[in-house]
C-alpha cells in the first residue's frame, strides 16, 4: 500500500468555509484498483481524497462506507482518527462521491457482506499514521527539534508543554515527502483511546433531534416530487391508464410511462400519491416462462428439482432424512426506497440512501451515457438499507423522472410499492440425508438445497457493459456459491466427511437479492435444526452433543462453551426451555441460546443470551448494537416473516400483513464478546443466523413436534 | 390555505383540506424530521402529539386539526436542552439509523407527560403503548431509556 499527497493539487470545498491548502492525503494498496489517479478538485464539495488536513485545522475524513445504521460513521473514523490523533468532537466525516480508490473487496463502492471494517482497517489506520508522522515532521523542522521531543493529542502537537494545532504544520507537511509505508510505526494497542472504546454512535444527537437528513428529506431547488406504481406482476407491463384523471390534480405536472411502471410527478409528493390512485391502470398478463404465478407453483417446481437430483444413498446405524423449508423475505427498511436525481445536459447529481455508489451509477450510465466523471453522488444517511438499498433500481427510476423533466425530481415509494417490489430473500428447501453411527455421531452428511439464485442477478449488475454477453452466461456455468454458504463446512464432523452439498437452482420470476446474512439466514436454520435433531435422536444435551462434536474447531467451540455458560445452560426453572445454535459467518464465530416459556402456542422469550467472536472489537457499543438489532431482526422473521405470491404478484404490503417485532415482544438480549487476535472480522448480519435455529430448538425441548418450515406463526405460535 | 399551530407558531399552509397532517408537515411546513413510513397508521414512524396526545399523523387530515396544539420532534429540546426522553435516548444511545426514532421518541414523550400527571410509575405504564416499529432492532436500549426517561421527567 501506498500513500499519496495530493496537497499540491488544487483542493475546493463548496459549501463550507474552508482554507482551501493543506494536507491532503489519498491512499493505493494492493487491491486490484489503481488509486489517485483523480485530482481533488470538486466545485460540489465532493472530496475525492481520504483525509483533508486544513490550515485552519479542519480535518475531513472520507468514509468509504455508507451509514446506514450500522455505525460505520463512526467505527471506520475510528480507525483513523485513533492513529492520525484527530480532535475526535471536531473531525468531520463525509461519504464518499463516486471513485473507484474506495472500492471495497468487492471490487465496488459497495457497502455489505459485513466487510467494512475488516476493508479498511489498515487503510485507514494507515493513513492516520502517515498523516500524523508528515505533521510531525513538519513540526519539529518549525519548531527547531527533532520529532521524538514532540507528542500528539487530540489534533496538537504538544512541544515542551505548548501545543500546536495540526493546521499550522499541515501546508509544510503538503510539501514533504510521504513516508513509505512500511516504514509507518503505529500506536500500541495499550494507547489506545478510541479503537476499542464502546463510543457512541456520532449521528445520534442529529438522530433524535430530527436533523438526521435521509434520502427523503433531501430538498434542492426547483425540486418535483413523483409518485410511482410498478406493475404487480413481476416482468409485466403497463398497458392502459386514466392519464387525464391523475392531471386534473393540481400540480400534478406529468404521467410518465415507463416499461414496468407509472409514475406522477407533481409539485408535492402528496399530490403526486393522491394522482396515482386515480390512474386505474391496467397491466399485461403474466407472460413469464418462469414458475412464480404462485407460492405453490414455485415449491413445486423447487420439489421437481430435488426428485430430479434424487438423494444420496448412505449406509449408516441412524439416518436422519428430513426436509426443510424457508419463504421468501421483504426487506422492509423503515425509510420506503426513494432517490433524488437531477440530470442537466453534462452532469447528472443523485442524492440517494445508497449502500452502492457503484451500483447506483452504473444504472445512471446506462440510462444517461454519461461518464464516472460527470456522475456526481451525494449520499444521504439511509433509513435502514438490510442489503435492499445497495441495488439500482430506485435510481434509475429519479434519473428517468429528472431526464423526462428536466428538473430534479426525487421519486419516493409507498410502503405498499416497497415491500411489493423487493428483491427479496430467496424462498429455500433445503433436503438433508444424515448418517450416525452407532454412538450417533454423524459420520455422513448429505444436503441438496434448491433455491433461485441471488448471484445470477447479481453479476450482470457487476459487470462492465461490454462483458454482459459473457456474464449471464458464465452464471449458468458456474452455479451460485452464494446459496451454499453456511452448508459446506460444519463444525461437526471430520475432516474426511464434511458435507457433501449438492445447490439446485431453479430460476422463478420473483427477483432475489441479499438481506442482511444472505444464505446464512436459511442455511444456518437448517444445519442447526438437523444437528440438534440428531442430538434428541440420541437422547443427548443439545449443548454437549454439540460441544463433544467439535474437535477441530476452537474458536466455534470457545464461543458455543461461552454462551452455554453465560446462559446457565441446562439450569432453567420448571416451566422455561432452552434452545442453542451456533454459526461460523462473515469470518466470525456467534452462538446463541434462547429462553422460552410456553402456555399453549404462545411462547414468552424470556432472554436471548449471545457470544460472538469478530476477532478484534473496534467499538463494543456499535458492535452490541449491531447484534440486539441483528437478533430482533431475525425473531420479526423467525416469527412471522413470509412474503407469498399469488396470481404472479406479492400478496403482502404492508406491516399489517408483513407484520415486525414491536417493544412489548422483544426479548431480553445479553451480548457477550469473546475477542481473539488482533484483526476484525464482521459483525454487521452475524447476530441473525442462529436466532431461528436457538429459537425452534427450544420448542422442541419443551416437547413440541420439530420446526421445519418457517415462519413460526404458520404453524400457530405467537409472542406472548 | 388553511392554518396550523405547529410548534407554537401559527401558520397559513397552502394545503388542501384532504392533505394528510403528515404531508403538510413535511411539504408545507418543511419540517422532515417526522417521518413517512407506511401512511395506514402501522409504523408510527409519522407520531406527533396533538394537544398532548400521541397521533399518527398519516391518518388525520390537516383539516381535521386546525386550531389544535401540534408539535413535531423539532420542538422538543428548548434553548439547547434536550428534553427528558431525547436525554434518555442520548445516555443509552438508542438510535441506528434513526428513521423511526422521531416518532419512537414523540410516542415516548407522551407517555411520560401522562404518566407524570397521573402520577404513575414506569412499571404501571404498559410498554405495549409504545408500539412503534424498529426495522434496526433498538428496542434493547429503548427499555432502559423509557425507564431513564421516566427518572429524568420526576426529577425535573
Amino acid at each position: 500500500m501506498k500513500i499519496h499527497n495530493l496537497s499540491r493539487r488544487r483542493f475546493l470545498q463548496g459549501s463550507a468555509a474552508v482554507g482551501a491548502s493543506g494536507l491532503l492525503l489519498g491512499c493505493g494498496d494492493s487491491l486490484p484498483r489503481k488509486t489517485v489517479t483523480s485530482g481533488a478538485t470538486a466545485p460540489t464539495g465532493e472530496m475525492h481524497e481520504w483525509l483533508f488536513i486544513g490550515t485552519d485545522n479542519t480535518i475531513i475524513m472520507t468514509n468509504p462506507q455508507t451509514e446506514m445504521g450500522q455505525g460505520v460513521n463512526t467505527s471506520l473514523p475510528q480507525l483513523l482518527a485513533e492513529e492520525l490523533d484527530a480532535d475526535w468532537q471536531t473531525l468531520q466525516v463525509r461519504q464518499a462521491p463516486l471513485d473507484s480508490k474506495f472500492n471495497s473487496t468487492m471490487m465496488a463502492q459497495m457497502t455489505g457482506g459485513s466487510l467494512a471494517v475488516q476493508n479498511y482497517y489498515h487503510t485507514l489506520r494507515a493513513i492516520g499514521a502517515g498523516a500524523r508522522q508528515m505533521i510531525l515532521k513538519a513540526a519539529a523542522a518549525q519548531l527547531g527539534t527533532n520529532v521524538s521531543q514532540l507528542s500528539t493529542r487530540n489534533a496538537q502537537v504538544i512541544y515542551q508543554q505548548q501545543s500546536y494545532p495540526y493546521g499550522q504544520f499541515a501546508d509544510a507537511a503538503a510539501s514533504l515527502p510521504v513516508p513509505d509505508m512500511e516504514q509507518l510505526t503505529y500506536k500500541k494497542p495499550s494507547n489506545y483511546t478510541l479503537i476499542g472504546k464502546p463510543l457512541p454512535h456520532r449521528d445520534t444527537l442529529d438522530r433524535i433531534t430530527g436533523k438526521a437528513q435521509f434520502g427523503i428529506d433531501v430538498q434542492v431547488p426547483n425540486l418535483l416530487n413523483a409518485a410511482i406504481i410498478h406493475a404487480p406482476v413481476f416482468g409485466t407491463r403497463p398497458i392502459q391508464w386514466n392519464e387525464q384523471a391523475a392531471l386534473a390534480v393540481k400540480g400534478v405536472k406529468k404521467v410518465i410511462p415507463m416499461e414496468h411502471a407509472l409514475m406522477v410527478v407533481a409539485e408535492k409528493y402528496w399530490q403526486a400519491k393522491k394522482a396515482i390512485n386515480l390512474l386505474q391502470a391496467r397491466f399485461s398478463a403474466y407472460d413469464s416462462d418462469l414458475p412464480g404465478l404462485n407460492s405453490e407453483e414455485i415449491e413445486q417446481a423447487y420439489e421437481a428439482a430435488l426428485n430430479d437430483e434424487g438423494r444420496a444413498k448412505i449406509d449408516a446405524a441412524h439416518i436422519i432424512d428430513v426436509e426443510y423449508m424457508v419463504p421468501f423475505l421483504a426487506h422492509a427498511t423503515m425509510e420506503p426506497m426513494n432517490a433524488t436525481a437531477w440530470v442537466q445536459a453534462d452532469r447528472v447529481d443523485l442524492w440517494i440512501p445508497s449502500q452502492s455508489q457503484t451500483i447506483a451509477a452504473s444504472h445512471t450510465k446506462a440510462i444517461t451515457g454519461f461518464d464516472d466523471q460527470q456522475i456526481h453522488i451525494h449520499n444521504t444517511l439511509m433509513g435502514g438499507g438490510f442489503g435492499r438499498r445497495g441495488e439500482g433500481d430506485f435510481v434509475a427510476e429519479a434519473v428517468i423522472a429528472s431526464m423526462v423533466m428536466q428538473q430534479p425530481v426525487k421519486v419516493i415509494w409507498s410502503r405498499e410499492e416497497d415491500i411489493q417490489h423487493d428483491m427479496y430473500r430467496p424462498a429455500v428447501i433445503s433436503r438433508f440425508q444424515v448418517g450416525l453411527d452407532t454412538h450417533f455421531k454423524p459420520v455422513a452428511w448429505h444436503n441438496q438445497l434448491v433455491s433461485s439464485s441471488v448471484l445470477r442477478r447479481l453479476i450482470p449488475t457487476f459487470t462492465p457493459d461490454f462483458l454482459d454477453w459473457v456474464a449471464t452466461p458464465l452464471t449458468y456455468m458456474m452455479g451460485d456459491m452464494i446459496v451454499t454458504d453456511g452448508a459446506t463446512r460444519s463444525a461437526y464432523l471430520a475432516d474426511d466427511k464434511q458435507p457433501q452439498t449438492t445447490a439446485l437452482i431453479v430460476d422463478t420470476n420473483v427477483p432475489v437479492g441479499p438481506w442482511r446474512s444472505v444464505s446464512f439466514s436459511s442455511n444456518c436454520f437448517f444445519t442447526e435444526s438437523v444437528i440438534d435433531e440428531a442430538a434428541l435422536l440420541a437422547q443427548q444435551d443439545p449443548y454437549q452433543y454439540r460441544s463433544n462434536l467439535m474437535q477441530q474447531t476452537p474458536r466455534e467451540k470457545a464461543v458455543l462453551d461461552a454462551v452455554a455458560q453465560y446462559a446457565n445452560w441446562g439450569e432453567t426453572p420448571a416451566g422455561q426451555f432452552q434452545g442453542i445454535a451456533v454459526a461460523f459467518a462473515f469470518q466470525s464465530y456467534t452462538a446463541m441460546v434462547v429462553d422460552i416459556g410456553l402456555v399453549d402456542h404462545i411462547i414468552t422469550i424470556h432472554k436471548v443470551t449471545c457470544a460472538v467472536d469478530c476477532g478484534k472489537v473496534i467499538n463494543p457499543n456499535g458492535a452490541r448494537a449491531q447484534l440486539e438489532g441483528g437478533i430482533n431482526f431475525a425473531l420479526s422473521a423467525a416469527m412471522f416473516g413470509e412474503i407469498t405470491i399469488a396470481d404472479g404478484h406479492v400478496v403482502q404490503g404492508n406491516f399489517h400483513d408483513y407484520p415486525q417485532l414491536r417493544l412489548a415482544q422483544s426479548p431480553v438480549i445479553d451480548v457477550f464478546l469473546v475477542p481473539s487476535g488482533d484483526q476484525p472480522t464482521g459483525l454487521g448480519e452475524v447476530g441473525v443466523p442462529p436466532l431461528a435455529p436457538a429459537l425452534c430448538n427450544a420448542l422442541a425441548a419443551a416437547g413440541q413436534p420439530r420446526i421445519r418450515s418457517l415462519p413460526l406463526s404458520n404453524h400457530g405460535y405467537q409472542l406472548a | 390555505m388553511l392554518t396550523l399551530n405547529i410548534n407554537g407558531e401559527n401558520l397559513r399552509l397552502e394545503v388542501d383540506a384532504d392533505t394528510p397532517l403528515l404531508w403538510a408537515i413535511r411539504e408545507e411546513a418543511g419540517l422532515t424530521g417526522t417521518k413517512f413510513g407506511c401512511d395506514i397508521g402501522q409504523c408510527g414512524a409519522c407520531t406527533v402529539l396533538i394537544n398532548g396526545n400521541a397521533v399518527r399523523s398519516c391518518t388525520i387530515t390537516a383539516s381535521a386539526v386546525q386550531g389544535m396544539a401540534i408539535e413535531t420532534i423539532e420542538s422538543l429540546a428548548s434553548d439547547g436542552t434536550l428534553n427528558a426522553v431525547q436525554q434518555a435516548w442520548l445516555e443509552y444511545d438508542v438510535p441506528q439509523c434513526g428513521y423511526c426514532q422521531s416518532g419512537q421518541i414523540m410516542a415516548a414523550t407522551a407517555m411520560v407527560r401522562r404518566a407524570k400527571i397521573a402520577g404513575q410509575t414506569i412499571p404501571e405504564v404498559p410498554l405495549a403503548q409504545l408500539d412503534n416499529i424498529c426495522r434496526c432492532g433498538t428496542y434493547n436500549r429503548i427499555r432502559p431509556a423509557l425507564n431513564r426517561a421516566f427518572d429524568l421527567a420526576y426529577e425535573a
